[in-house]
């Protein structure tokens, strides 16, 4: 809970998830609706741009560039939030199911290594221009 | 699939669906889910991870993989019994999904990278895929075993055509 008290944090973490689950709706709504592909777009950008942002957000509460109340609003709360892991099961299960495997091998070869290397990034980043 | 009549989801035209997924009191329901399925994952990481950061996250682990399992359960039981327009923004878009989380994933296995603790870092990521991906698959066959029971012979093809 680093300095907050349990009030405090509850509402920071609830607050967090409730804007990052909006913002992750009305990306779902943007790309899906738009983009006319077969692939599970929606997700598989949420999860990598969120990836991205908990790097580049882990690496500024480490600075001490953003404090504690930030860090358990954006990281925990929006960024957790924000992407998700259930509605990427639910993808790979039914390209298998629709007999699409290479594609549901390639959104797990993407999806996979692709977000453990954008919060790397983000985190990277952070630490060469801060430090 | 071969559905002679596509789920309501897909047969609307795309501004009907757009109006739909934009009503206030939807994205109000969705927020409020994102709220509660948030609060619920970091509880779950405070109470069963350890405080050092290269310890196994059991929290973030047994979020995302009861995540999965009920999504895959609620989709094909659930779902069908609660007809209520705004249940699936609060449970599956709002909760469930916020409830489980990517950016955590890999936010710790960066962490536990750096920390060179491949010994947590490789089970864990291992059990999380293979875990979420068999527990989703779990949940939908229980799910629709038991709305098979629950319906007649002829909803039963249309449960079957849904998935």
């Amino acid at each position: 809970m680093g300095s907050l008290t349990p009030t405090t944090w509850i509402a920071m973490v609830m607050l967090g998830g409730a804007a990052g689950c909006l913002l992750r709706h009305l990306f779902y709504v943007l790309i899906d609706r738009k983009a006319n592909t077969n692939w599970p777009l929606g997700t598989l950008s949420v999860n990598i741009i969120g990836s991205f942002a908990i790097g580049l957000l882990f690496g500024l509460h480490q600075a001490n560039v953003i404090g504690d109340y930030a860090n358990v609003l954006l990281v925990g709360g929006a960024c957790g939030a924000y992407t998700t892991f259930s509605s990427f099961c639910a993808d790979e299960i039914r390209l298998i199911r629709n007999g699409r495997h290479w594609t549901a091998v390639a959104v797990l070869m993407i999806t996979l290594p692709g977000c453990i290397a954008m919060s790397g990034l983000g985190l990277t980043l952070v630490t060469h221009f801060i430090d | 699939m071969t559905s002679p009549s596509p789920p309501p989801s897909t047969s609307l035209p795309l501004d009907a669906a757009l109006k739909r997924d934009l009503q206030p009191d939807v994205l109000i329901l969705i927020m409020i889910g994102g709220a509660l399925g948030a609060l619920l994952r970091e509880l779950f990481a405070l109470w069963f991870t350890g405080a050092a950061n290269t310890a196994f996250p059991w929290g973030i682990l047994i979020a995302n993989l009861s995540g999965a399992f009920l999504l895959g359960l609620f989709a094909t039981w659930i779902d069908g019994l609660i007809q209520h327009h705004l249940f699936r923004p609060f449970w599956e878009i709002g909760f469930v999904r916020s409830f489980t989380t990517m950016s955590t994933l890999s936010l710790q296995s960066i962490v536990l990278i750096e920390a060179g603790a491949w010994t947590v870092f490789a089970p864990y990521l291992a059990i999380s895929v293979t875990g979420g991906l068999f527990l989703f698959w779990l949940g939908e066959r229980l799910g629709l075993s038991i709305a098979k029971e629950a319906v007649g012979e002829t909803d039963r093809t249309r449960v079957e055509e849904e998935l």
